[in-house]
């Protein structure tokens, strides 16, 4: 009989710690400790262009998204659709870009939420009541590949990350002397006019962009440290059009809006006239502009697409 | 006795003349209001048996079935806070029209909304990256409201009666917006992206802890109001008269004005700016139960429950999977009935 006691009190002993061994603890971007299922089996994300996007690379277990409204009424993933051709017939639709609606993310019956800081802090709260949430910020300061990271730790998909990441780095290495030159770091600036309001956004990071850019050794020009630190951007008179003689400048502009890398340059002419004459990127055929939706968003797919782009652009130049 | 009023009495404890079309609108009033808190209930993306609300509403969480836990963990807050913050908004935009004597006046005007986004937006500034807690922003909210009220009756001090204390609030709220657009120039749209929601009025984030906020407030502020009330009939007669009939006319309008900022700050600091209720609350009061102060204010906060619950239900229901902010539904109908009161105005000079 004892033994078959020890044995009933051994496995009631292991039975918290099994429990436990399911869960992960995680202290998320907004310094909040969540606890959730190690392998979480129904992920809700609340930011399509960032979270959405890294966990449908990651094969994470996506049932849920929020989406945009386009122009016919239909709803959209944002970089979903441009990069991997995700759509609402592949996911349910979690709310309305921006306008979460508790009851339709909570009828998806997620185990886990993941929601973009800007727009989900507020929501905290009462997300917390429907499934453990964490607050991803792709803007703390840090670079987009450790936040990346972060993200993959916690959808339990760190092997798919590292392999991903091994295959783009080889690609890097081929790639850095043909489009960064020999002996070369050429310098760049992001920037992205604004005619709106007469001003220049200026961009210390700016999702696989920039991490593109800095993988393959372009420097940014030392007015890019005019962007106060931790943040990922500032807007700046175009005054500063004088300092932003790079041997590339890089915008984006998006396609859906009929935008174009032409209008890009006609925006810029109009909030700094003289400007295209005054720039050597713009003389050079160096001033680039790539569709935002497929280049803001942090994922290899979206690095690849990029580093095309700048293959493609460096082969018709030579 | 005035003609159309009757007299409540309660032996010789209570003697309290009420007009008669008040005795028959406040309880039709109230009966809507309770009606709509049901319809309002029903109405959400999951489907609603009566059952299910019956649960929500009488039973303890634990016990509740999921569609009832829903109700009872969403839409009850949202409801509660819709009626509360829409009854103080509107008994917010009374107090200045008394104060005012204008119609058209409106918590808006004392740059309460600017001051609670000022507050918020240096918060952020001085947290630099580090992440404010949804309550501390409400606390700052709340102390930007207070603090532009106090402004607007500091400068305009000398100016309290008569009506150019409004001149003082537009001016105030102008410099404080300006300030706000300032700081959003020169931010991340995307770090702001939280404040530019909460800037278009909206009850989507509230929950229980906000909708028990509006409560202690309005259980606070409520009866401080109808304790004041007695010298609202001779404020809006004009100073002469007032003083005439020994109301102090500048304790009296600077005591008003605090208690509308009190009467607003909460809500702004929940749901954000809700413009217009404050006119339009008072207009279909006035329209409904004449001119007594008291009556018009009672009748005023059942309609601006009334309106701003219908504003939030309607946006969150009507267009899914978009949600419309209340602000912007109520500003749709309100700069109708902005004209209207406009043009009622002129008509009745």
């Amino acid at each position: 009989m004892k033994p078959y006691l020890t044995a009933l009190v051994a496995m009631l002993a292991a039975l918290p710690a099994a429990a436990q061994e399911a869960l992960r603890t995680i202290t998320d971007h907004a310094g909040y400790e969540v606890s959730y299922p190690a392998e979480p089996q129904r992920i809700v994300s609340l930011h399509d262009w960032t979270v959405t996007v890294m966990a449908y690379e990651l094969g994470a277990n996506l049932v849920g998204s929020t989406g945009r409204m386009s122009g016919d009424g239909s709803y959209f993933v944002r970089s979903g659709r441009e990069l991997y051709g995700l759509t609402f017939d592949d996911i349910a639709l979690a709310s309305v870009h921006g306008q979460l609606d508790m009851e339709r993310i909570a009828s998806l019956h997620p185990d886990l939420i993941i929601g973009n800081l800007g727009d989900t802090l507020e929501y905290r709260d009462q997300l917390a009541t429907i499934a453990p949430t964490i607050i991803f910020d792709p803007m703390n300061g840090r670079t987009a590949m450790e936040n990346y990271r972060d993200f993959a730790g916690w959808v339990n998909r760190q092997e798919t990350f590292d392999a991903l990441l091994a295959r783009y780095r080889a690609r890097i290495d081929a790639l850095r002397p043909e489009i960064a030159g020999a002996g070369g770091h050429p310098s760049y600036v992001a920037m992205l006019p604004n005619p709106e309001n007469g001003s220049i956004r200026l961009f210390r990071t700016y999702g696989a962009q920039s991490q593109v850019l800095e993988d393959l050794g372009f420097r940014p020009l030392p007015v890019v440290g005019e962007v106060p630190e931790g943040r990922q951007d500032a807007n700046f008179s175009p005054e500063i059009i004088g300092q932003m003689n790079a041997d590339w400048i890089f915008t984006t502009h998006i396609s859906d809006r009929g935008e174009d890398e032409a209008a890009m340059l006609a925006a810029l002419e109009q909030i700094a006239p003289g400007a295209t004459g005054f720039l050597d990127a713009v003389a050079a055929g160096r001033f680039h502009s790539s569709d935002r939706f497929h280049v803001y968003p942090m994922t290899f797919r979206a690095m690849d697409y990029f580093l095309d782009e700048l293959a493609g652009l460096v082969q018709a130049r030579n | 006795m005035t003609p159309g009023t009757t007299v409540l009495r309660l032996g010789r404890v209570l003697s309290l003349p009420v007009g008669r079309r008040f005795l028959i609108v406040a309880p039709l009033l109230l009966l809507a209001l309770l009606a709509s808190c049901w319809l309002a209930l029903a109405a959400g993306y999951s489907g609603t048996r009566a059952a299910d609300i019956w649960q929500a509403v009488t039973l303890p969480r634990e016990a509740m079935e999921d569609p009832a836990r829903m109700i009872a963990g969403f839409r009850m807050p949202r409801i509660v806070a819709a009626v509360l913050a829409g009854s103080m908004m509107a008994a917010s935009g009374y107090l200045l029209q008394v104060v005012s004597r204008n119609g058209l006046a409106d918590p808006g005007l004392l740059g309460l909304s600017d001051g609670a986004s000022v507050a918020v937006l240096l918060g952020g500034a001085l947290a630099g990256s580090a992440v404010i807690a949804p309550p501390v922003l409400a606390a700052l909210a709340l102390a930007g409201s207070l603090g532009a009220a106090l402004l607007v009756v500091g400068l305009g001090r000398r100016m309290l009666t008569g009506g150019g204390i409004i001149l003082v609030g537009l001016a105030t709220s102008i410099f404080l917006g300006s300030i706000v657009e300032i700081i959003l120039v020169t931010g991340s749209a995307m770090n702001f992206s939280a404040l530019m929601q909460w800037s278009r009025g909206t009850l989507a984030a509230v929950d229980a802890a906000d909708a028990r906020l509006l409560g202690l407030w309005w259980l606070l502020l409520v009866p401080l109001a109808l304790g004041l009330g007695r010298s609202m009939s001779p404020l809006l007669l004009g100073d002469a008269e007032a003083r005439a009939l020994g109301v102090p006319t500048r304790a009296s309008v600077a005591a008003y004005i605090i208690l509308a900022a009190a009467f607003a700050a909460p809500v702004v600091a929940t749901c954000g700016p809700v413009a217009f209720i404050g006119l339009m609350a008072s207009y279909v009061a006035r329209s409904l139960v004449g001119d007594r102060p008291t009556e018009v204010l009672l009748a005023a906060m059942l309609s601006g429950g009334l309106i701003l619950l219908w504003a939030d239900t309607a946006g969150r229901t009507l267009f899914g999977p978009v949600q419309v902010s209340a602000g912007i539904m109520i500003s749709v109908v309100g700069v109708l009935v902005f004209v209207l009161a406009a043009r009622a105005g002129r008509l009745a000079r």
